[in-house]
């Protein structure tokens, strides 16, 4: 095996077109290292920029009516992590800026992709894209004809007469290609890691164990489909053939299949209208409370219900709201917000797990397809996926119900009179109010996320360990 | 001799059922590109036919409320007042969707095709963008245009790489050079028969694509020609880089690798590699802008009336003529002042939102001549109307049409006692200008590279056969 793996790894390094690409992949990992890493550090800049800005915003708002404050809102920005230099995932597809105000759920809108042109369909170049699709490709031209040419040139016929069996064989050849593939890929991590240090320094430092559990699973990918390539070589008696199917395969699972998959996706779990959607939003909503017309029954109840909490002898009492030690529109609008937040939960529910659906034929499919499986994994733990997206919707709307309750209880009671629509806080109060932050998820938590993928590429290895127990048993010389 | 190649190769097609086997299937991968069109074409045209007809209904409710009108107290009631005149109208405006956009999606699935027409509803609301799933973006979708841009030229790939090499390695290239007819000849027209069939999944979903279309209400028969017409050039670049190809003498494997690494290189790496440059070069903004034009419109009725006055005045010197100490028409007159100093910041941010999108358009333009298959997808994007250049001029009527009509309904209020039905139906309308097409401009480069192709596989003919 041993004499196998020098013997392939020098024919490998010696061909002038392995050569030429591998040249070829070396210069693009640092194309995209400096693009990356210069491109992220602007984006950092930009969002810190944006953040302090909005913040800047809320703490000078001067004098101001805790309602008002409702209205005017907050604005949270998508936020960005060092792990998205090496994999941005959906990010430039979702939306980027959240407007959190009262009586509102928004959605995140203005997704970066709406400012670019139809070419942007074209995709661009990431480190995890390269490792994704090129790598591969690098893999066919590298081992389509590992078996092949040790067949037609009758090296196979010699090696068996020597005794070495087919299984020494096969992994030989597997390890030594692999040791060409990892230690490519390797050289391209070093170089995008050690071009962030240097054109993105005080962007945000990467996470070792984050990095290491990201390359680690892009190890097990180029590992499975390097063993795929020699397997296939294997089955098929000519160069030609190997070749054209490998290729033809790439295609297949690279570029078309991840499209097909999404369109049956959504055909299967279609997208609601925003207008049928709006409708039964509205619906829902109306037989709550209404924050704006104390005349609304349920309003009402409530503010009997107030009255009675505070024991105001309504039949003396002419002035009740003067009598009441707490501003009820604080309290009404509070209540309202409360019951709105039960709609917006169930119907907003029903359309993100509507969209988790439409995913899950992707997750399933890395089943049948390794590249899907990597490309989630590599998505959950780069926090460029979906879930990382749902997580930060989620926060930011726990943030929306804490400064809104913030804001009504201010209104409630921090001393003004019900109906008091002019009464104004101290701008002091603005930085009692605590800025949205957004935790970063853990490793764990991104591995638990994308348990499926995790569990397709441990699949995969073991199909392929399998294969190659199976084909060693039925490999010909001949 | 073009009718005996002809019939060697249809016999030769017949006896191979891997290759049939692979028609059948990118033909049926192009009637999904076609499904998948439609069924984007029909969510988007179901969405703007609920909201039109929503704000049909509004309209129709408003105008005949103005019948009921006397004006017989003094002032004017809310319905006359602006801001209530578009509230209760909610008015929407969709933008025309192309028939063909079922052929090119483009970017019609990310931009919206409705936004709001009422005038103090900034462009920055987003009311009416549908909910999206990323992951789907992310992956793109499968498309006609894909189909052309991307399978049409593997299926070509696959049945053409190995015309010459074939013979070669068999042992019967002797054979065929001892015919009457030259062998460069005879290579060509075998070329030709293989492009013909790998043609045949796109003429399928041509003649497909034309049974959808047509019967759609805005279907133009040129646009239509026009797409196919981009199509044909696309798959004439294969044919005489095919053509090229066949001249140099080389084996099945390196004739196999130099396709596939020519495609990778066109509609792969270098697309991939400029968007990346672009990406860095013309950055997506933070969109801080709705930040800034919330702060600004939160604070623009609190400005000192003398501040509005002066604005207006600016723009209305006519104005100076009316009684401004009148109370009821101070109000007027900061209304008017309000709307629109709100409405030129967000003009001014908007136009600062779209120069950094022009300025993305011209260098991708600039850089058709790197990536010729860029140009193909921007022209076909263009007929199709689904590229930025539509959308852009769609928002911009849309910003055009609300500017005139906050300016047509405050200068009633302004000028006038009371806005009766005649000015109700007199209100702006949004323009219908059509906006430039250009799509040829895009494909000088490919226009250029199969000229270059042909004339070399003319020129080289006697050199490498």
């Amino acid at each position: 095996m041993k004499s196998i793996f020098s013997q392939t790894i020098t024919n490998a390094l010696r061909q002038k077109h392995l050569q030429v690409l591998a040249a070829v992949l070396l210069v693009l990992f640092a194309l995209v290292a400096f693009n990356s890493a210069v491109a992220f550090k602007a984006k950092m800049q930009s969002f810190e920029k944006a953040r302090q800005s909005v913040r800047d915003a809320w703490l000078n708002q001067g004098p101001q009516n805790p309602h008002s404050s409702a209205h005017y809102g907050h604005y949270i920005f998508q936020p960005v992590d060092a792990m998205q230099f090496l994999d941005n995932g959906i990010r430039p597809f979702a939306g980027s800026i959240l407007r959190l105000e009262a009586h509102a759920q928004n959605e995140a809108a203005f997704s970066p992709a709406q400012d670019k042109s139809e070419l942007s369909r074209f995709g661009d170049m990431s480190f995890a894209w390269m490792l994704q699709v090129l790598m591969p490709l690098f893999i066919i031209l590298l081992c389509f004809n590992a078996v092949t040419a040790d067949r037609e040139n009758q090296n196979l016929k010699l090696l068996s007469a020597q005794g070495i069996s087919n299984a020494n064989y096969l992994w030989g050849k597997i390890a030594s290609l692999y040791a060409v593939v990892i230690g490519l890929s390797l050289a391209g991590l070093l170089t995008q890691l050690l071009t962030y240090q240097i054109f993105a320094k005080g962007a945000g430092s990467v996470a070792f164990t984050k990095v290491a559990a990201w390359f680690l699973a892009y190890a097990v990918y180029l590992f499975v489909l390097t063993g795929l390539s020699v397997l296939v070589s294997a089955w098929i008696k000519k160069s030609n053939a190997s070749l054209v199917m490998q290729l033809a395969t790439w295609v297949l699972l690279m570029i078309v299949m991840p499209k097909i998959t999404a369109s049956a996706g959504a055909a299967l779990h279609p997208m609601e209208h925003k207008a049928a959607f709006n409708k039964v939003l509205r619906e829902d909503r109306e037989k709550g409370i209404d924050g704006h017309n104390p005349e609304d029954e349920r309003s009402k109840k409530f503010m009997d219900s107030v009255v009675a909490h505070y024991k105001i002898d309504t039949a003396t009492v002419k002035d009740v709201n003067a009598a009441l030690p707490v501003n009820v529109d604080g309290l009404v609008m509070q209540a309202d917000e409360e019951y709105a937040n039960l709609v917006y939960d169930k119907h907003f529910k029903r359309i993100r797990e509507n969209i988790v659906q439409q995913n899950s034929i992707s997750k399933y499919a890395s089943f049948i397809n390794p590249y899907l499986a990597i490309r989630n994994t590599s998505m959950g733990i780069s926090q460029s996926d979906f879930s990382s997206h749902l997580n930060l919707l989620g926060e930011a709307e726990q943030y929306r119900r804490y400064l809104i309750k913030n804001l009504n209880d201010k209104m409630a009671y921090g001393g003004s009179k019900t109906g008091d629509w002019d009464w104004k806080v101290d701008p002091k109060y603005w930085d009692t109010v605590k800025d949205f932050a957004y935790p970063a998820a853990s490793l764990v938590q991104t591995l638990q996320a994308n348990a499926v993928e995790v569990g397709a590429l441990v699949f995969w290895l073991l199909l392929l360990v399998f294969g190659i127990v199976i084909t060693s048993k039925k490999l010909t010389v001949l | 001799m073009l009718q005996t190649i002809f019939k060697y190769e249809w016999k030769q097609l017949l006896r191979s059922k891997g290759v049939l086997a692979a028609l059948l299937l990118f033909g049926t991968i192009a009637v999904f590109c076609l499904q998948q069109g439609q069924s984007i074409y029909t969510f988007q045209q179901k969405a703007i036919d609920s909201a039109t007809a929503k704000y049909q209904r509004n309209y129709k409710k408003v105008q005949a409320v103005f019948d009921t009108l006397t004006y017989t107290n003094p002032g004017i009631i809310d319905l006359e007042e602006p801001f209530s005149l578009e509230w209760q109208l909610q008015d929407v405006k969709a933008k025309e969707v192309s028939p063909l956009s079922i052929l090119t999606i483009g970017q019609s699935d990310i931009y919206t095709p409705l936004m709001s027409g009422q005038f103090n509803k900034p462009i920055f609301k987003n009311d009416f963008a549908e909910f999206q799933n990323p992951e789907k973006l992310l992956v793109g979708n499968l498309d006609m245009s894909f189909f052309v841009l991307f399978i049409f030229p593997l299926l070509f790939i696959a049945l053409a790489y190995n015309v010459r090499s074939a013979d070669s390695e068999a042992g019967i290239s002797p054979l065929l050079s001892t015919q009457v007819t030259s062998i460069v000849q005879l290579l060509n027209i075998r070329l030709f028969f293989r492009w013909l069939i790998s043609m045949l999944p796109l003429i399928a979903g041509a003649i497909a694509s034309l049974v959808v279309v047509a019967k759609l209400d805005a279907f133009s028969m040129l646009s239509w020609l026009q797409w196919w017409g981009v199509a044909l050039l696309y798959a004439l670049f294969w044919l005489f880089l095919g053509v090229l190809m066949l001249r140099f003498r080389l084996s099945s494997l390196v004739n196999a690798i130099a396709f596939t690494s020519i495609w990778i290189l066109l509609l792969v790496a270098i697309p991939g590699l400029l968007n990346t440059w672009f990406n860095y070069k013309f950055p997506s903004t933070n969109k801080t802008e709705l930040a800034e034009y919330r702060d600004y419109d939160f604070k623009a009725w609190d400005q000192p009336f003398e501040l509005q006055e002066a604005f207006l005045l600016e723009r209305y010197p006519r104005f100076k003529e009316l009684n401004l100490a009148n109370g009821m028409d101070s109000i007027k007159f900061k209304s008017f002042g309000y709307a629109l100093m709100v409405y030129e910041k967000e003009k001014q941010l908007y136009n600062q939102m779209s120069a950094q999108k022009n300025r993305l358009a011209s260098a991708e333009q600039n850089s058709f001549w790197l990536n010729p298959a860029g140009g193909v997808m921007r022209s076909l994007a263009t007929i199709s109307k689904t590229g930025l250049q539509a959308q852009q001029q769609f928002e911009e009527k849309v910003l055009a049409y609300r500017e005139n009509k906050l300016k047509y309904l405050f200068e009633k209020l302004v000028t006038q006692p009371h806005f009766t039905k005649q000015d109700f139906e007199g209100m702006p309308k949004m323009a219908d200008g059509r906006g430039k097409n250009g799509f040829m401009s895009n494909l000088l480069p490919l226009l250029l590279l199969t000229i270059i192709c042909m004339v070399l596989g003319i020129l080289f003919r006697g050199k490498f056969s």
